[in-house]
């Protein structure tokens, strides 16, 4: 029963494999589509190529199913796992014993810059390797499968997370990095792999606490620094009573904006790249913690992990773009109409109908964090400008979902709504898991990197057409 | 599915009840209840000793009103028993009520940062975090594995460091600490407590003054010295 929402695709795929099909069609496994609550499954129904579906009709109602607490134990891999990915990709080791990767960003030189934020608490086999957070430069090999030399560009950090390079294009000077209090920027010439300068302080006093995961990006033309403050707690439950004039406050904090200890948090900021002109881009998006500016257009896009305890199917994450001024709902509201009376500071029914519907759902406590899109190059041409994104796996539901990257089909440079299976295979059992997706980047040369973690491993995702 | 799971019941402020699924709910909640009665004897949340502040019979009319099931939540993590599987995790049960109290606070607005105790923090009201706080107190501290005594390998400046944090945590082996805030470490899990002293050490967890000094500059043999000694205290 488990296998039948993917046994077609898979039958499919076999027998094409079976007949020796030298170029097998992806657009192939595409047809069927599993949707709405068929597409709530867990690990057991994850396979390589299967397309889901959820909509704003299928959002389930809050504790149709109770909330679960069901925390992943992490194992090093077990000796007979394996990573599934779909039909003419391959899946290898890039870096090793990277502890605590997360976003992962490649200069125009081919470097690859990481930050592990917090590589202190990952245990390694039988110890510990315990360093402050820091950025680390990996110099691909010339095939650009494995790491030719390693570098520390800058060690001793508090939580850096988000990476930039500045003035976007070939040439850039600075690398700026998001903090959990503040963004500094560090001056970069081609080729650096270690800083020699003090870093520059852009933005301070940004909030401690919570969510600590700031993302930063720019907008193509490079005039506009977007910056990620996620939310200080799940749903605001101590949040203080509301501001007395809260038209007024809105006026400065955006519409839906939080206050008390959620001042201007769950929000995107935008900024001058100098720090300057600081102004609330967008609201009511719980935690942005894959802030990606879509290239071609110029267009935010986030992709963000939706409140908890709610039960195991509902409120769904989500990844989408993000329009300037728009509110996405937190804490009072979410996806555009359904209202959650938990927040501190009472009720907001105002603001029923008045959130934006996110574009793309992705299956309740999935977490998604990292995402990019694909410049084309070397996955199949279909799938150029399209979505992927790293959920990191789910705590809040009964089994486990997520732990896996996906594809989001782009069409019209707008995400469809619908979401693909794509690399997976990191549960080992009901309990225990050995890779947390966190980020996705793509390379010049078409190929994906994404990290995980758990065990710090970078996997580079590769294609040959069948 | 192997093992049953255990759930959070919410019958406090849940959001989004649309009136079509509000009876459906408050149904299940009910269901829920009933179950966790039958299923959670052992666990309820009322504490067995009496507590220093508070009468016995202020707390036995509190906890009636708490939920049932709430440390059973706990258990799914921390130790059906009291000992979390995963050793990296705290013991918690008879753990010093007035630490517990703080960390839940500290969960909620923040101060401690981890994306699952911040939001499992929630499942409390806050009127009632101080009453579960002392029901986990009350139940017994799990019996532990003899670990081997360590103190003897361990440096003169290790040692010394020991007394320091034996001042506020802990006078004795049964881990009666001298101040009520501070959490017994002995018999605590070694792993947890390397990893929370490397926390301090980086300012990951900063929901302590007098830790965060504390710790700011040791090494990291020292630390897991220290925590193989009080694991095993």
């Amino acid at each position: 029963m488990r296998q039948k929402a993917f046994s077609k695709p898979l039958q499919r795929l076999l027998c094409a494999w079976a007949l020796g099909a030298t170029a097998l069609p992806l657009t192939l496994l595409a047809q069927d589509i599993v949707k709405g609550k068929d597409a709530m499954g867990d690990w057991h129904k994850d396979a390589p190529g299967v397309m889901r579906l959820i909509t704003h009709d299928d959002i389930v109602a809050p504790l149709e199913s109770p909330s679960a607490a069901n925390r992943s134990t992490t194992v090093s891999k077990p000796s007979d796992a394996q990573i599934k990915t779909m039909s003419g990709f391959k899946v290898d080791v890039f870096a090793n014993n990277v502890d605590g990767a997360r976003v992962i960003r490649q200069a125009p030189n081919g470097d690859i810059f990481v930050s592990q934020s917090r590589p202190g608490n990952v245990r390694v086999g039988d110890g510990y390797q315990f360093q402050k957070g820091k950025i680390t430069v990996l110099r691909p090999s010339a095939d650009g499968s494995q790491v030719q030399k390693l570098e520390t560009f800058v060690a001793d950090l508090k939580d850096p997370y988000g990476l930039a390079f500045y003035p976007p294009g070939p040439n850039p000077q600075w690398l700026y990095v998001g903090m959990q209090g503040q963004v500094v920027r560090y001056a970069y010439r081609s080729g650096d792999m270690k800083s020699t300068a003090e870093p520059e302080v852009i933005v301070s006093g940004l909030p401690v606490g919570g969510h600590w995961t700031r993302d930063v990006g720019f907008s193509p033309d490079g005039k506009t620094l977007y910056l990620a403050v996620g939310s200080g707690s799940n749903i605001a439950i101590d949040m203080e009573d509301r501001p007395n004039n809260l038209q007024a406050w809105e006026k400065t904090h955006g519409l839906g904006g939080a206050w008390g200890n959620e001042t201007d948090r769950a929000t995107v900021l935008a900024y001058s790249p100098d720090g300057k002109n600081r102004r609330v881009y967008a609201t009511g998006v719980r935690n942005c913690s894959g802030l990606t500016v879509q290239p071609n257009t110029g267009v935010v896009f986030c992709s963000t992990n939706e409140r908890d305890l709610l039960g195991d199917n509902t409120p769904p994450d989500y990844v989408s773009s993000i329009k300037e001024g728009h509110f996405y709902g937190w804490p009072w509201i979410y996806h555009q109409d359904h209202e959650d009376l938990r927040p501190g500071g009472g009720p907001r029914p105002d603001l029923k109908g008045k959130a934006t519907q996110p574009d793309a759902l992705i299956q309740p406590h999935s977490a998604p964090l990292g995402m990019d899109f694909n410049p084309g190059g070397m996955f199949p041409a279909e799938w150029s400008g399209d979505a992927f994104a790293a959920l990191h796996g789910s705590w809040n539901r009964a089994l486990h979902t997520g732990y896996k990257i996906i594809r989001l089909p782009v069409k019209a440079n707008q995400l469809t709504g619908t979401y693909q299976d794509f690399v997976m295979g990191f549960t080992a059992g009901e309990d225990a898991v050995w890779g947390r997706p966190v980020n996705v980047r793509f390379l010049k040369d078409g190929s994906m990197l994404f990290s995980e973690d758990v065990n710090g491993t970078i996997y580079r995702v590769t294609y040959k057409k069948p | 599915m192997g093992s049953f799971r255990l759930y959070i019941i919410q019958i406090f402020n849940i959001g989004a009840l649309q009136s079509s699924s509000y009876f459906k709910f408050l149904g299940k909640v009910t269901l829920c209840l009933v179950l966790g009665q039958v299923f959670s004897s052992p666990l309820k949340a009322q504490p067995q000793n009496q507590s220093q502040n508070q009468s016995q019979t202020q707390t036995q009319t509190d906890s009636s009103r708490s939920s049932p099931l709430d440390l059973h939540v706990c258990g799914e993590c921390h130790g059906e028993q009291g000992s979390p599987k995963d050793k990296k995790l705290p013991i918690i049960w008879g753990q010093s009520a007035q630490y517990l109290e703080k960390q839940l606070r500290d969960y909620r607005s923040g101060q401690r940062e981890n994306q699952i105790m911040n939001s499992m923090a929630e499942s409390v009201p806050k009127k009632e975090l101080s009453l579960f706080a002392q029901a986990l107190a009350s139940q017994p501290w799990p019996p532990r594995t003899p670990i081997e005594d360590t103190s003897e390998s361990m440096s003169p400046v290790t040692k010394a460091d020991a007394q320091t944090c034996l001042t506020c945590h802990a006078q004795n082996a049964d881990g009666e600490s001298v101040y009520k805030g501070a959490p017994r470490l002995n018999g605590q899990n070694a792993d947890y407590l390397l990893d929370q002293m490397l926390a301090w050490m980086n300012q990951d967890r900063a929901n302590s003054e007098v830790m965060g000094s504390l710790l700011r500059n040791k090494k990291k043999e020292e630390l897991q010295a220290l925590s193989l000694y009080f694991a095993g205290h």
